[in-house]
């Protein structure tokens, strides 16, 4: 139950979060946006919205490329995320800081696909997200590291050396880097869980519907990535997922792992009506579904934090669903200009946006 | 004393060719306090970015090197640093001399992460072998098992549980037998044709299988000898190793300090090259430099440019001059940490007098006051004598602290020998002149006068800044002014003659009344004498209520400092009534235990010394900041900070 007390703990933020959220692009927007043709086109007319400073920033690097502007997409959601938590403290505080970390593991993976590549230092720094001086990584000297068993060495002092000191035996012997990034995730969304856990009351609760989607939404997506794409036994599926998330345990994911349908398990874990039956026809049982399981997924998550939106504002949901609304805009305008570049009608990038309903 | 060292504004206008010669004779000399390019003007529009990516180009540079060191474990004390720098080509010849450190360093480093894995690895097989050496097996025969899988390794502790729920289609057992640094050493058996169901689930696991060289044979008790010469072997090999590394950092010391030295005097070089004003092929080199310095850098200039320079001085008092002008203080030693008081709450404009001196005085009265005690004050000044010669490493940083301590000390122990009380007993030296407890109304009454007495050294002061920054005529009818300070005198004045009896003087109230009025009238006054029009801006009946306000408000501060004084002798009697509580405490708990009164006795001094003197240090602060300082006090200057080179200690200008 809201008490008086969050809405002085949240007042700052929820102030802050509404003036951000404003500047998520409109619906109108997004219709110019599908419909102007060409690349160039769609980057002028983004220009002129909250996102004008992005492209003058990748302009003015001189590299008004596709790749260059996914990286600084991700880097605004990343800095929005770091403003969102500007007056937050404690739990709340350390939940937010830890959901910002997963660009930070994305540019570590990243990383390691350079290193493991033998690319250049220069090279493998126009692949990483600009994190500004929020990261406390030290990117400049690790770029210079040789080898991924070097780079491990280095990263010694970090939260990061479990997981890869366990799974770097692995590497070595099956010299890819699957391994390494499985280990990097699971370690990383259990500390997300248990930052969640350490919230209470209201916080914990909005939290869980937010972010805790986010982490059953994962690991079904795993189990099905893994058994219909990568062909793993049960054994491995299980052991390369979560353990136990808020709506998923070892039983559901070995159920997937011996050839359960998507749609049996979709409803078994968010009810009948939650998907539309034609969305749960799609998802037959071959790798063309996967892209449609996680498009649906994606879109009951952004649904969840659109509801977040309304209602009592000073609370965490408030703050959740804008991150997150945010992160998703970021991904569509990701896969909005991937279909400019590849000259898709505007039904087919429709299809693939995550706001399709809109 | 009271003012900041006077500044000229120069203006070296160099040749392309001669920029960067300039650029470290400016540096070395250490004097030149860079203008911001943005206030350049015309000269700020052809400024390049090439310089700033120079400057973090050798920030990484700097992290790779610091990094180096670190892992090599070499002292960081920087080189001396000779010669000249060229820092638009150093970049490239730096990148590649730190490449080839890293190269062996990189490889030494990985040598020996193989090497103490190699020696983990041996101990977990001793620990395997340990667990099997009773039952006096054959390590062939577990090696030729038909029917039975066995895998020995170590995985993750927390992937234990789960690697078991992921075994649910084939009996199996694993045996936990060692944990260590979050893994687990485990023994796991199942049938042979469930091998690859097994084997694929501990992959997934993280497995870190344990296997026997080939070459291993006999009983696990012949085996466990065999794996304990091994380990003996990495150990050496691990020894040598930390030998070569020894050897390399030594050998490596040298240029690795150099590189770092180089690297932070050419990126000093580069930031200073960033804020340089350019246009075509000539630089504006702009800044401050104190006034008698100006003729040393003129001459430094001219001699490496060969005359090819154009030097300007200017005044900082120019008419219409808008930028800030950094403020240098120059104290002595002793004055240094009562300066880093000050610039807590602010740092001395310009044209500010500079309060260090005063607040070293008051500081160290008002403490002394607050604190007296001899044997309290001398624990004190002991204490700060500890931290000045930086006897205890740890506290080292602190010895700026310690000059204050001393001197603060020394005062507590001065009032101490007044109120005649040695670490809280009375009576036991004699009394100067009075005892805090006895003698209340007489302390407040001299903590009053005092106050007074600084309140109006605080309103000099703001004269004395009017006057130094040419605003005096706003400083005539201002509440903190020549209007406020006749008002304050003349309210004192009603207060003392009533004290004594005379009741109030009608004329006094007079002139009162007048002077509120001025105060009220202040802004249109003002502005009268400023030859500004109209005297008042805005809706007649909301600004008289704003200037009673702001009236009543002057009355109320002038009322609240000179009485927010009273806590100087409110604070000595409370140390009196403190040390009388501790040994209060000493009689009653320590009733015939001589010792346990001794120990409580020496424990609330303890406590004293450490609780109230902080507590006492803070009530100082605070009357300095909010009585004193916001008499005349703004404190937003900008500190001198001169362009120098790292490692090279220039000094601050006299």
């Amino acid at each position: 139950m809201a008490t008086g007390l969050d809405a002085v703990r949240y007042t700052a933020s929820t102030a802050r979060v509404k003036g951000l959220y404003a500047q998520l692009l409109k619906p109108d927007i997004w219709r110019d946006l599908i419909l102007v043709e060409g690349f160039h086109p769609t980057v002028s007319l983004l220009k002129e919205t909250a996102y004008g400073d992005v492209i003058a920033t990748v302009e003015q690097s001189g590299q008004l490329n596709l790749e260059t502007l996914e990286r600084h997409l991700s880097g605004r959601a990343a800095s929005n995320l770091r403003k969102t938590m500007a007056f937050t403290s404690g739990s709340v505080r350390h939940l937010l800081i830890v959901w910002w970390q997963h660009f930070e593991l994305e540019n570590l993976k990243g990383l390691f696909r350079g290193i493991d590549q033998g690319l250049a230092p220069d090279t493998i720094r126009r692949l990483l997200i600009p994190l500004e001086e929020y990261s406390t990584l030290p990117w400049e000297t690790l770029l210079h590291e040789r080898s991924v068993r070097s780079l491990i060495t280095r990263l010694e002092d970090t939260h990061y050396i479990n997981p890869l000191r366990n799974a770097l035996p692995a590497y070595e012997r099956e010299q890819t880097l699957f391994p390494l990034e499985i280990a990097l995730d699971i370690r990383y969304y259990r500390d997300l869980a248990a930052a969640i856990l350490d919230l209470n009351g209201e916080d914990r609760q909005d939290a869980k519907r937010i972010l805790g989607i986010h982490l059953d939404i994962l690991n079904i997506l795993w189990a099905y990535r893994y058994r219909v794409y990568h062909g793993l036994s049960a054994e491995e599926i299980v052991n390369y997922t979560l353990w136990r998330t808020f709506r998923t345990n070892a039983d559901l994911i070995r159920r997937i792992a011996l050839g359960a349908p998507p749609a049996d398990i979709l409803i078994e874990v968010w009810g009948t009506n939650t998907f539309s039956p034609s969305d749960l026809a799609a998802l037959d049982d071959t790798p063309q579904m996967m892209p449609r399981l996680e498009l649906i997924l994606l879109r009951l998550w952004r649904k969840l934090a659109q509801r977040e939106m309304g209602g009592y504002p000073f609370r965490l949901g408030t703050l959740l669903g804008y991150v997150i609304l945010e992160e998703l805009e970021a991904q569509d305008l990701i896969t909005l200009l991937e279909g400019k570049v590849m000259g898709w009608s505007v039904e087919r990038i429709q299809e693939y946006l995550i706001r399709y309903e809109e | 004393m009271f003012a900041p060292a006077e500044m000229s504004e120069v203006d070296i206008f160099v040749f392309e060719n001669d920029i960067e010669e300039v650029a470290q004779t400016v540096a070395r000399l250490g004097v030149l306090h860079l203008l911001d390019v943005n206030t350049l003007g015309k000269w700020a529009q052809e400024v390049g970015t090439e310089w700033v990516g120079r400057v973090s180009t050798y920030t990484t540079q700097e992290r790779r090197v610091l990094e180096l060191l670190n892992q090599l474990g070499i002292e960081k004390t920087p080189r001396s640093c000779e010669g000249r720098l060229d820092p638009a080509e150093d970049l490239a010849s730096i990148e590649e001399e730190l490449h080839q450190v890293e190269e062996q360093t990189h490889d030494l480093r990985d040598r020996q992460e193989v090497l103490s894995q190699q020696l983990e690895r041996w101990e977990l097989l001793g620990q395997s072998m340990g667990t099997l050496a009773p039952l006096s097996v054959s390590i062939s025969d577990l090696r030729e098992f038909q029917h039975l899988h066995l895998v020995a390794g170590t995985i993750p502790s927390e992937n234990l549980a789960r690697l078991e729920a992921s075994l649910f289609r084939i009996p199996y057992t694993i045996i936990p037998v060692h944990h260590y640094r979050g893994r687990v050493l485990i023994f796991a058996f199942s049938a042979q044709e469930h091998a690859a169901i097994l084997d694929r689930a501990l992959e997934s696991a993280f497995l870190d299988p344990l296997t026997l060289p080939e070459e291993f044979e006999g009983t696990a008790q012949e085996v466990l000898d065999q794996i304990q010469r091994n380990r003996q072997e990495t150990e050496t090999e691990l020894a040598k190793l930390r030998e070569e590394k020894q050897i390399m950092s030594e050998n490596l010391a040298p240029q690795l300090l150099s590189l770092w030295t180089r690297i932070r005097r050419d990126r000093a070089i580069s930031d200073a090259m960033a804020h340089f004003g350019h246009r075509g092929r000539v630089y504006l080199i702009a800044g401050w430099v104190p006034k008698n310095r100006v003729d040393e850098v003129r001459l430094a200039v001219e001699e490496v440019t060969e005359g090819r320079v154009t030097f300007e001085e200017n005044s900082p008092y120019a008419p219409g001059e808008r930028v800030q002008v950094p403020t240098l203080l120059r104290h002595s030693r002793l004055l240094k940490p009562v300066e880093g008081l000050v610039s807590t709450y602010g740092t001395p404009g310009y044209r500010e007098l500079d309060p260090t001196p005063l607040v070293a005085i008051t500081f160290i009265l008002m403490f002394g006051v607050m604190f007296g005690d001899f044997g309290h004050g001398l624990v004190l000044a002991l204490f700060g004598t500890v931290l000045t010669l930086r006897l205890i490493p740890q506290l080292a940083n602190l010895a700026d602290l310690g000059i204050i301590l001393i001197f603060a000390g020394l005062s507590s122990s001065l009032f101490g020998l007044l109120f005649g009380s040695v670490f809280g007993m009375e009576g036991v030296i004699p009394q100067l002149w009075i005892n805090p407890l006895d003698d209340i109304l007489i302390l407040l009454g001299a903590s009053i006068v005092f106050g007074v007495i600084l309140l109006n050294i605080g309103f000099a002061f703001r004269l004395a800044t009017a006057a130094r920054q040419g605003n005096y005529k706003e400083a005539i009818f201002d509440r903190n002014g020549v209007a406020g300070l006749l008002l304050y005198w003349s309210l004192l004045g009603m207060v003392v003659s009533i004290a004594t009896g005379n009741g109030l003087p009608i004329w006094l109230v007079g002139i009162a009344l007048l002077l509120m009025l001025t105060l009220f009238l202040a802004e249109p006054l003002t502005r009268l004498i400023e030859g500004k029009r109209p005297l008042a801006e805005g809706n007649l009946p909301e600004l008289a209520v704003q200037y009673f306000f702001e009236l009543f408000e002057a009355l109320i501060s002038y009322l609240s400092n000179t009485l927010s004084y009273v806590r100087l002798g409110a604070f000595a009697v409370a140390h009196v009534g403190l040390s009388l509580v501790v040994f209060l405490l000493a009689d009653m708990v320590g009733q015939g235990s001589p010792v346990l009164r001794l120990l409580i006795i020496i424990g609330g001094n303890l406590f004293i010394i450490g609780f109230e003197g902080l507590i006492v240090a803070i009530q100082t602060l605070r009357l300095e900041y909010y009585e004193l300082f916001g008499k005349f006090f703004k404190g937003e200057g900008i500190p001198f900070k001169p362009l120098t080179l790292p490692a090279m200690e220039c000094e601050i200008p006299d």
